[in-house]
Order: C-alpha cells, then sequence, then structure tokens
C-alpha cells in the first residue's frame, strides 16, 4: 500500500537562540500507510499538536526534516486536494455563519455547487440546526463538531484529526467513532492526536507514543488482548515521565 | 466572505466618525478660503487623514488577526496558495479603504463645499480625478506595508508604527535639512524616510509644477516593493502559532 | 504548486527594481539641458525693462547651505529651469562681495540667505522669499502672480488724485519688505477689511526698499524701519489723519483692523 504520510527527521525549537527556548520535537520518523487510522498518543505538552501542524506546512520544521503527505509536498496544491484538518485550537470569527463556512470550504475544495454537500454533512454531524447561526454564537462543542464536519468536507484521501473529542459529549463520541469506521471502510486514512485511550483503543489500527516531543513506542492493535495498550501506556508514558 | 468579514460593527462608525472629522476640517477652510478647490482641498484631508486612518484601521491587523483567529488556518488547508489568499484580502480591504474615502473623503468635501463655501468653488475634473487616483495608490501602498507588519506583529502595535513612522520621517526629514544640508550622502537617506513619491507627485500637479515623472516612479518602486515585501512575509509565516 | 509559492512577490520585486533604477535616474541623473542665464543686478534690469519681464533675484552667499541645495537640486529641475528661464530674467547678488554686497543687502533689506526677490520690470519689488524652497512650491510660488492684488492699488500720485475727486482719504500701507506682501494681502483682501477700504479710501501701497520709493516714504514721513508694517490714513490733500502699525492682534482678528480703518475714515 502506498504511504499517506511519510515523515522524517521532524524537529521543532520554538524561539531558538533565545534563553527561553524550548524544543518540542525532536528527530520524529514514522510512517502512515492509506486506508490506516492511527493514533498519536502522548500527555498535554507532549508535541502532538505541534507535529500535526508541522505535517501540514502551517508551523515551519527545523532543517533537516522531510514531511510528505500522499507522496506530495504537504503544502503542494495536488496535496491539499486529498487534506482534511480539525484543529485544537477553535476558529472564531465574528458574522460569519456556519453554512456559509462550510459552503466556502467546499467551493475551494473544488466544488462548484457546494450546496448538497453541505448539508449532507451538516445532517451527518447532526448540525443542520446549527446551520444558520453564526459561529461566534456556538457552543464550544457546536464549533468542535463544525471542524470535525469542514475536515471531511470535499471527501479527502487524508484526514488530520488534532483532539477531535476534546470538548464532545459522549453521544457525539459515539457517533464520531462510529462515523470514523465508515470512513476506514471508504478508504479514509485518519491521524489524529488524543490523549483519551478508549477512544483510541476502538477505531486505531495503529498508536504512536509521544512523550517530550520525541516517538517512544508505536504499537499495531491488530489482535492485541484488552488492557494492552493501557499496559503500554503505564510504561512507556507514565512511569517515564519523571525522568 | 473576506470583505463582509472587515465590516464588524465597529467598521461601520470608521468611515462615519472620520466623514465627522473631516466636515469639521472643511468647514472653517470653507469659510475662510477665497477659492474652495475641491482637489486641493480633497488633498488636504485624504492625504493627511482619511487613507492613513482607513488604511490603519482596516488593515493593521489584517493578517495577525487571521493568524489568531485561526481562519487563516482554515483557509490553507484547502488547495490555495497563501499569494492568492493575500490577493483577495487585499481587495477586500482595499475596497474598504475606497469605500472609506467615498464616504470620508468625496461626500464631506462635495457637500461643505454645495453649503459653507464664501468664495468661489474650483470644480476641475482632471486634477480631482488625478488627485483621487493619486489617493488610492496612496491607500495601497500603506495597506502593503502594514499587510507586511502584521504578518509579523499585532495590529494595534502596527498602527502606533505606523504613526510613529510618519511623525519620526517629518520630524528628522526637517532635522536633516536644518542641520546637514552640506551632506550629500544624509540628504540622499531624507528622500528614503518616507515613501512619499506619490504625495509629491500630487503636491507638483496641484501646483502646476510640471510633470511628476520621477516622483510617480519613486512612489510606484515603493508601492511594488511594499507589495513584493507584503507577498513574501505571507509565504514565511507560521500561521498557527497558538501552543498547545 | 506549493502553498509557499513566491512568483508574485518575485515578479513584483523585479520590477519594483526596474522602476526604483528608472526613478533614481531621472531624479538623480545630471540635467542636461541649458544651464540658467544669471545676471548682475544692473544687467538685469536693463534686460528687464527692454524685455517687459520680471526680474527674479537670487541673494546667496558662498557659505550658505541652503543656497547650494538649491543650486544643486532645485534650480536645475526642468519644470523649474523652464519657468524661470522663459517667464523672468535672472540676476544673483552674492551678499559677501566686498564692493557691492554691502550697499544691496542695505537696499534690499536682506536678513539671511538664501533671499528670492520677484521685481516687477520697472523694478518694484512683488514678492520675496527666504530659506530653502522645494521645487513644487518655488514654482507654485512663481507661478502664482494673480494671488497678490494689493499690488494692483494704484500709485500714490494716482491715489491722491482719485481721492480728491471722490473725496475720500488716502490709505498708504507701508510694508518694510515684499517678504510681508502675501501676508499683508490676505489681510487686506479680506471681505471685511476690503469692504471697508472700499467704502471709504483709496487704498496705494509702498514696500521699503524698491527703487524710487524712498522720497515718497521721507514725503509722508513714514515711521522708520521696524519689524511691523504701518498703515498712514491721509487727507486728499495730503495732510495726516492718523497712522497705526498692524500689530499682532490685527494679523489674527481682522475684526481689529476693520475697526481701526472705520474710526480712522469718521475722525
Amino acid at each position: 500500500m502506498a504511504s499517506a504520510i511519510h515523515a522524517q527527521n521532524i524537529g521543532k525549537t520554538f524561539n531558538p537562540g533565545s534563553k527561553n527556548s524550548v524544543q518540542a520535537l525532536r528527530d520524529v520518523s514514522f510512517e502512515v500507510q492509506q486506508g490506516e487510522i492511527v493514533g498519536l498518543i502522548g500527555p498535554n505538552g507532549a508535541g502532538k499538536s505541534t507535529l500535526l501542524r508541522i505535517l501540514l506546512g502551517f508551523l515551519n520544521a527545523d532543517k533537516g526534516g522531510s514531511v510528505s503527505i500522499l507522496s506530495q509536498h504537504p503544502e503542494s496544491l495536488e496535496a491539499r486536494r486529498g487534506i482534511g484538518y480539525q484543529a485544537d485550537t477553535q476558529f472564531r470569527s465574528p458574522g460569519v455563519r456556519t453554512s456559509a463556512f462550510l459552503e466556502l470550504h467546499a467551493l475551494l475544495a473544488g466544488n462548484a455547487d457546494p450546496t448538497d454537500e453541505v448539508t449532507a454533512v451538516l445532517r451527518h454531524f447532526n448540525l443542520l440546526n446549527a446551520a444558520a447561526r453564526k459561529l461566534s454564537a456556538l457552543s464550544k462543542g457546536m464549533r468542535q463538531k463544525i471542524e470535525l464536519a469542514v475536515a471531511f468536507v470535499g471527501s479527502p484521501k487524508v484526514v488530520f484529526l488534532d483532539e477531535p473529542t476534546a470538548s464532545l459529549d459522549p453521544p457525539s463520541v459515539f457517533e464520531l467513532r462510529e462515523f470514523l469506521t465508515q470512513q476506514k471502510e471508504k478508504g479514509t486514512t485518519v491521524f489524529f492526536s488524543s490523549h483519551n485511550l478508549t477512544e483510541v483503543e476502538n477505531v486505531c489500527d495503529r498508536v504512536l507514543f509521544i512523550l517530550d516531543g520525541t516517538l517512544v513506542a508505536e504499537h499495531s492493535l491488530a489482535g492485541t488482548p484488552p488492557g494492552f495498550l493501557e499496559e503500554s501506556f503505564r510504561k512507556h508514558l507514565v512511569e517515564r515521565k519523571p525522568s | 466572505m473576506e470583505f463582509r468579514r472587515q465590516w464588524t460593527v465597529a467598521a461601520f462608525f470608521i468611515p462615519i466618525g472620520l466623514g465627522a472629522l473631516t466636515t469639521i476640517m472643511l468647514v472653517p477652510m470653507a469659510l475662510i478660503q477665497p477659492v474652495y478647490d475641491f482637489a486641493r482641498n480633497a488633498a488636504q484631508i485624504n492625504l493627511s487623514m482619511v487613507v492613513p486612518f482607513a488604511a490603519a484601521l482596516f488593515c493593521g491587523g489584517i493578517i495577525s488577526i487571521d493568524v489568531k483567529e485561526g481562519w487563516l488556518r482554515t483557509l490553507l488547508i484547502r488547495p490555495i496558495t497563501r499569494q492568492q489568499y493575500l490577493l483577495i484580502k487585499l481587495a477586500a480591504a482595499f475596497s474598504s479603504v475606497v469605500i472609506t474615502i467615498v464616504v470620508a473623503g468625496v461626500i464631506p468635501n462635495i457637500a461643505v463645499g454645495a453649503f459653507f463655501a464664501k468664495g468661489v468653488v474650483r470644480y476641475e475634473i482632471g486634477p480631482i480625478l488625478v488627485a483621487h487616483t493619486l489617493f488610492l495608490l496612496q491607500a495601497l501602498l500603506i495597506i502593503g506595508l502594514l499587510v507586511f507588519f502584521s504578518c509579523w506583529m499585532p495590529g494595534i502595535f502596527n498602527m502606533v508604527l505606523l504613526a510613529a513612522w510618519y511623525i519620526a520621517a517629518a520630524s528628522i526629514g526637517s532635522y536633516l535639512q536644518s542641520r546637514f544640508w552640506s551632506s550629500e550622502w544624509l540628504m540622499l537617506l531624507r528622500d528614503f524616510l518616507f515613501p512619499s513619491g506619490f504625495t509629491s507627485a500630487l503636491e507638483m500637479i496641484l501646483g502646476n509644477a510640471g510633470t511628476p515623472t520621477s516622483e510617480l516612479a519613486w512612489g510606484f518602486a515603493a508601492l511594488g516593493f511594499s507589495f513584493a515585501l507584503a507577498f513574501w512575509s505571507v509565504t514565511r509565516i507560521e500561521v498557527d502559532k497558538s501552543s498547545e | 504548486m506549493n502553498q509557499r509559492d513566491l512568483t508574485y512577490a518575485k515578479w513584483i520585486g523585479l520590477i519594483s527594481g526596474a522602476i526604483l533604477l528608472f526613478a533614481a535616474v531621472t531624479e538623480y541623473w545630471p540635467a542636461s539641458g541649458t544651464s540658467l542665464n544669471w545676471l548682475t543686478l544692473e544687467e538685469a534690469r536693463l534686460e528687464a525693462g527692454r524685455q517687459e519681464k520680471p526680474v527674479f533675484v537670487d541673494v546667496y552667499a558662498d557659505w550658505c547651505g541652503p543656497c547650494k541645495q538649491m543650486e544643486r537640486t532645485v534650480f536645475p529641475a526642468d519644470s523649474v529651469r523652464d519657468l524661470l528661464s522663459g517667464r523672468f530674467v535672472l540676476a544673483k547678488i552674492n551678499g559677501d562681495d566686498p564692493l557691492t554686497g554691502d550697499s544691496l543687502k542695505k537696499q534690499f533689506g536682506i536678513r539671511a540667505y538664501p533671499t528670492y526677490i520677484v521685481l516687477s520690470p520697472t523694478g518694484k519689488e512683488r514678492k520675496r522669499r527666504v530659506g530653502f524652497i522645494n521645487k513644487t512650491s518655488l514654482v507654485s510660488w512663481l507661478s502664482d502672480s494673480a494671488g497678490v492684488r494689493i499690488l494692483s492699488w494704484p500709485e500714490l500720485n494716482n491715489a491722491a488724485m482719485t481721492a480728491r475727486t471722490l473725496h475720500r482719504r488716502i490709505m498708504v500701507l507701508v510694508l518694510q519688505s515684499g517678504e510681508d506682501l502675501e501676508h499683508a494681502n490676505t489681510m487686506f483682501e479680506g471681505q471685511k477689511v476690503a469692504e471697508a477700504i472700499g467704502k471709504f479710501y483709496v487704498p496705494t501701497l509702498l514696500v521699503r526698499g524698491n527703487s524710487g520709493e524712498e522720497s515718497l516714504l521721507s514725503q509722508i514721513a513714514a515711521s522708520p524701519r521696524t519689524q511691523m508694517s504701518e498703515v498712514i490714513v491721509l487727507e486728499s490733500n495730503g495732510k495726516e489723519v492718523g497712522r497705526f502699525f498692524i500689530d499682532r492682534q490685527m494679523q489674527f482678528r481682522s475684526f481689529a483692523l476693520e475697526n481701526k480703518l472705520v474710526e480712522l475714515a469718521k475722525k
């Protein structure tokens, strides 16, 4: 199978050269195949969001690393046509209506007549009642759902989700899990970050553990006994943390 | 969409407030001037007030706000280049400034000329058109500079910076003029303190001082460089800096 | 294509580089046209009488920086050169000239360098500016001849004649130099003041330093040279009615000047 995401030697230092410089990522390399659902697990501040942002070109990585998405430069327009992204910090802008926002995204993704697609996506995420409301007037959970919806507008091949369940209520988490399984059947690659073990255990093919900017372990979840992930999580992330 | 995002409730007060200010400025001028010269008065209010203020208020944080709100990030996940994004942004900002010039610069000028002018009202279409074209170019120049600034710094800071630059350029310019007139190089430096090509071109045209070829060229060169810098910075910046 | 594509930036940068080069060349390229033909004051006066052109006088000194800068950056500019050589006879006065400098400085009341004076073809001072002038201001200052309306007031002899026939008084405005012309013009051509003058007086203007006006000044016993302009009101037969200096208050409030004029008209 072709690789959907390929990352090699990614490093990131914030404020390089100053005394409060922080090395957020060091030497991260991994690969995700097409059609896989991969979870990126780590405690807060481990570098999950930074890694996602670098993969997408929103942050400039330190020199020396390389990323390719769908065998293309991540910021090439070809790759962009196949990418969906949900960020952990929520987008807010006064005066933009939900439907208009989604329509803009569908339009930019190449759908010249986006109304049907947007309605379908809204229905899928139970957002039809929010369609006419302004984004800034919505609750945190609603906005999170809209960001998720945006990530799937334009039928992307690779979807990046940053803490997708962070402010969702339990029924929505359940629906999301269903939805991701459907997407996997369609062959969509999903790469998401999380600190919620259960959700990961239920949908992922594979997990990557990240701690202090370094990938510390990688597990395929096919055929592993229940509780394996928790044990590994303790071993790699909890017990090593004090050092 | 970009255009609509600029017009928040507060934004509606910008042209209206500026319009009120310019009217207050124009009425005494109309009362004492023996000849109410439409183009000249337009130059006075637009170049000194409307254009810089409108540009600063609409574009001070033109990029930084988009970065902060995550808007730029949501757009750039799609297959558009950063330059395309900036072009649209510029078009929206420019239209807003044009509307402000009309509301705050043109309408008060016509109204005051019609109702308050004591002297003859001089209304020559040629100079007026030239003057307003130059305002628009000057507005573009300032917008370009502000885009460049706002790629790296937040909006309020940029407005302060622009104001400080204006004042510094004027005072350093006159200081150099009075103290170092004998030094060729320092006088040359004076020409580069603030890009004033369009302004001095307009002065020359209104003063019937000949064709301002080199002034216009300076203006266009400055305009071009400010745009080049703006485009360059937009492609360089990190669009999602918020920490985890 | 990559999102961080720089095509526009590169092209715009390149084009502006070219324009910048063009601007620099047009601005700093040494002027190719003929240089200006500067005469001495005497030559210029003769020439001006012959051609019926006004004289543009540049009073300078060798050590004066702004003078040099005018010489280098303003006079060579096409617009300035065309205007000067086309409409004026040009004269240069070196204020430090050991032979003529002092007397000319005294005659024109020169206080600083550079001083630019425009004389009428008959040698009367029309206007004056002191210090560096950029080319735009210089051109508009030189082309703006309609502005100074007090210059069209009749001369003293004619004014006296008119005053006799109209049974009015004569108002003599004495200016210390042509530098005050424009300022005096705005004051005396202001609506209310102009109305008062039109109603009660026949106005006339004398400028210190104009050739031939010194004797007239002493004839009406103008006060000795001060910084202020003076107004002297005479009966049509030449007898003095009253006089006053134009003080700071009048400069800023036109009704003070108007009141004074009305008061002297009724005295």
